[in-house]
């Protein structure tokens, strides 16, 4: 009996030691995310969102963290919901002109403090000079291809009452098959008559099942507020292989010569079967219905609808044959959108003038941030040209 | 396998359990160490195997000791020849430097260590292992196998034999050894990790200023210190929870005054196989000035070798020669105080590792060329201040010191008091967390390459 109360204690005491390393961490962990250590030590990831039954995921007002992924950076989701700016009104004062500025993880901008993402620096040029007036409202989120940007504009944007909606998107989300697969995502799905409707498959996963439910709402605060829950969290995410160690102990396998397309004759070519040839015939199906939607979705309203497409690749000039095969695309898109009266903003082609350089090739210095300039989101050059262009094109449509 | 992963942390329990459990665990540890090896590829294991089963038909079938040695250092040297230095002899590209990881896991170490054995051996200064089993638990026993330290038999295998014995064991230092694996696994993942990022940008974009070139060789001073200690102090930690005693790697080396001093603290087990199997053998001190000067700038020449199928590191161990010597030289006629002596020496210390990181002598070379340029102490645009880069250097400082502490042996005795579930359970679980911290890149332990 005295053995056994001795060898119960000894696991409480275990038990015990185990929980006093829980707290010491999770203490140790708000210290470092608390001081100027943040830019050097561990830090956890924030969860900036949670499941949305609409648009598949939404923000939690309110959240912040440091952002880690490519640069750090500490990031704050406002209290209405929103990537920036902070302490914005649901209503919009008079004489105030209000962008709606839509997007993905480009336009979301979490590799950089909001006030260096592009628009937040579109609204300082646009108000510089003493010409206060506009606000940029930045509704973009991760992930968001162009049928969740609509119904986040919908769903948010609209109430905002805008004057002019913006959004920044790449023409590849059109050809990803992304817009035709509702499993993680809302996405339009066959209406049985030979139409396209919005389907929302991703409703029966068990997260958004339970976002709403007691135990869910539990475990996103739990998840939101401790950092050590969100380790176990995002490690618990992580494959079996990566938990144990095992990819950091495999050699990387020898690499292969890859023969760089610097002429982007398979993406021009793929660009082109969608919008002129109209291939693949889903593609081009569902793509026409977003376009029809998006136009619908003004309602009446006075807003000028933009669409910026980013990443259109812009060959050299010694690339010639592939340079006309763009301009073509380009016309066709912008005469498709004309029709619905969107207007456009050729991204890429104006970040090639601004910038000086013969393509996009020469453009990925925007991109990247230390050792990995080159690859992955905007860095603070990336974002101050991309707001120096978007400025002249909506200056103009503002009258400034 | 990394040290700093579940996979590591498992085995470590498992072992630990058989050991507690197991009158005769050498067995057990035998197969840990073959599933250790293992998780770095056929290859590695192929090699490692046969280095292991060729050394024992060395000392079986061959008697008389000079032919012993021959065969040993054939074997063993040639071994390390093939893999890191062919190409630095007859070309194809730089085999064996700072980012090169196609050599077989470990090899510079278990050679080491096995050309050790076979010289101990033929001294007299250690008795032969009694079986094959014993002297391939010697050789792979997995918490040193792959970066150290280098053990010697005539402290290791008695232990090793020990566990063959049946004999009871008690396990009396498990607080300390626990405590040392989550002090090496802070070093590794916390501090060592953190610094990467920061120097592996300056180092691969060559500096701007002064000011950013020495702030990327300190922190590169620091950033090796913690990753390769970390490495040292969780092998001896996993060591003492399997009631075995590794020898010491790292004594604060930063604490030292001079070179000789850093040498006495800087992997320990490295400098001490080149002092008794390099270094004396070859003369010492004795001789002429000139003679005993070339055999200690080549002693270190050779041990900046070790590391790598490159220049920069010969520059390395040949600069530390050269320094000692200069030291040696003017000990007698120059006394600097403390506060001049040490600052000074930090300083040659961390130019010195500018070598090491180097990828070539040229760009070391341009590096240090920055460090020297004086009128260029301009902090580069977007860089970390000077301010926040001056207290971040300072806490690193301090943390060394009160590693210093740590290492008294006072600490033990603390530590046996608090000897208890509850520092286990408090332990276990710090480190878990710490090996559940997320990377954003992976960072093998630097030794590992060599």
């Amino acid at each position: 009996m005295k053995s056994r109360r001795i060898r119960l204690a000894a696991v409480a005491l275990f038990v015990g030691g185990g929980l006093c390393a829980a707290l010491m961490a999770e203490a140790c962990l708000k210290v470092i995310a608390a001081t100027p250590l943040w830019r050097v030590l561990p830090v956890i990831e924030p969860i900036l969102g949670q499941p949305d039954p609409q648009t598949g995921y939404a923000f939690t007002p309110g959240v912040s963290g440091i952002w880690v992924r490519e640069n750090r950076a500490r990031v704050q989701i406002t209290e209405l919901g929103l990537r920036g700016p902070q302490g914005i009104t649901q209503a919009k004062a008079p004489g105030t002109v209000r962008i709606a500025l839509l997007g993905d993880s480009v336009t979301e901008a979490l590799q950089v403090e909001y006030a260096a993402s592009f628009g937040a620096l579109l609204q300082a040029r646009l108000n510089h000079g003493g010409s206060a007036g506009t606000e940029v409202i930045n509704l973009a989120m991760s992930g968001n291809g162009p049928l969740r940007q609509l119904m986040r504009l919908e769903q948010r944007g609209y109430s905002f009452d805008p004057d002019i909606v913006l959004s920044v998107t790449s023409p590849f989300d059109f050809l990803s098959g992304e817009l035709r697969d509702d499993r993680l995502n809302p996405a339009y799905v066959p209406d049985g008559s030979g139409g396209w409707m919005r389907g929302y498959a991703f409703r029966k996963r068990f997260s958004v099942r339970q976002a709403d439910t007691l135990a869910g709402r539990v475990f996103l605060d739990a998840v939101q507020r401790f950092d050590l829950v969100r380790l176990l969290y995002l490690r618990s995410r992580d494959p079996l292989s990566k938990l144990m160690g095992i990819e950091a102990s495999a050699r990387a396998p020898a690499s292969s010569p890859v023969v760089a397309d610097t002429c982007f004759t398979a993406d021009l070519r793929n660009l082109q079967r969608l919008w002129q040839n109209h291939e693949p015939a889903q593609d081009w199906q569902v793509t026409g219905k977003f376009f029809d939607e998006l136009a619908a979705s003004r309602a009446g309203r006075p807003v000028k609808l933009v669409y910026a497409l980013r990443d259109l690749p812009m060959p050299p000039a010694r690339c010639a044959s592939q340079r006309a095969q763009r301009a073509a695309v380009i016309d066709t898109i912008e005469d498709a959108l004309a029709t619905r009266q969107i207007g456009f903003i050729d991204l890429e082609k104006q970040l090639v003038d601004i910038v000086g350089v013969d393509g996009s090739a020469d453009l990925r210095v925007l991109r990247g941030f230390g050792l990995q300039i080159g690859q992955g989101h905007l860095n603070h050059e990336g974002h101050r040209r991309y707001a120096e262009v978007l400025q002249t094109a909506v200056a103009e449509l503002i009258g400034r | 396998m990394p040290f700093n992963s579940l996979a590591f942390l498992i085995l470590l329990t498992t072992s630990w359990l058989l050991v507690v459990w197991l009158r005769r665990p050498a067995y057990a540890l035998i197969v840990a160490s073959l599933v250790f090896y293992l998780f770095a590829g056929p290859l590695d294991t192929t090699v490692f195997l046969l280095t292991v089963g060729l050394n024992w038909l060395i000392q079986l079938f061959i008697m008389r000791p000079r032919w012993r040695i021959t065969a040993a250092v054939l074997l063993n040297i040639g071994l390390i020849f093939a893999f890191k230095y062919k190409n630095l002899l007859f070309g194809g590209g730089m085999a064996g430097s700072y980012t090169d990881t196609g050599l077989p896991l470990g090899i510079s170490f278990y050679c080491f260590q096995a050309l050790a054995y076979h010289i101990d051996v033929i001294r007299h200064q250690a008795a032969p292992a009694r079986s094959f089993a014993s002297f391939f638990l010697f050789k792979s026993f997995f918490p040193q196998l792959v970066a150290g330290p280098i053990v010697r038999a005539p402290q290791f295998l008695p232990q090793i034999e020990r566990l063959f014995s049946g004999n009871r064991r008690r396990l009396r230092l498990i607080a300390y050894g626990l405590v040392l694996c989550l002090l090496g696994l802070f070093k590794k993942v916390v501090l060592a990790d953190s610094l990467a990022p920061i120097v592996d940008e300056i180092f691969v974009a060559s500096p701007e200023s002064a000011y950013q070139a020495w702030l990327g060789a300190v922190l590169f001073a620091f950033q090796i210190y913690f990753d390769f200690s970390g490495y040292s102090d969780i092998a001896i930690g996993a060591a003492y929870l399997l009631g075995l005693r590794l020898p010491l790697n790292f004594l604060t080396p930063y604490m030292s005054t001079g070179p000789r001093d850093f040498w006495q603290r800087w992997h320990i087990s490295l400098s001490t196989w080149i002092r008794d199997y390099l270094y004396i053998p070859l003369g010492g001190g004795r001789g002429g000035w000139l003679r005993a000067a070339a055999v200690l700038v080549g002693s270190m020449a050779l041990a900046g070798l070790w590391h790598g199928a490159n220049g920069t590191f010969v520059i390395w161990g040949a600069g530390w020669g050269i320094y000692i010597l200069i030291c040696r030289s003017l000990r007698d006629r120059v006394m600097l105080p403390l506060a001049l002596r040490w600052p000074l020496h930090m300083a040659i210390v961390v130019m010195l590792w500018v070598f090491f990181r180097s990828p070539s002598f040229g760009f070391a070379l341009d590096y240090l060329t920055v460090m020297l340029d004086v009128t260029a102490w301009t902090v580069p645009v977007g860089g970390i201040s000077p301010i926040l880069s001056g207290i971040g250097i300072a806490g690193l400082f301090l943390l060394h010191a009160a590693e210093y502490r740590l290492n008294r042996r006072s600490t033990l005795f603390v530590l046996r008091r608090w000897n208890g579930p509850f520092l286990w359970g408090l332990c276990i679980g710090l480190s878990l967390l710490l090996i559940l911290l997320p990377s954003s890149n992976a960072n093998p332990f630097i030794y590992f390459r060599f």
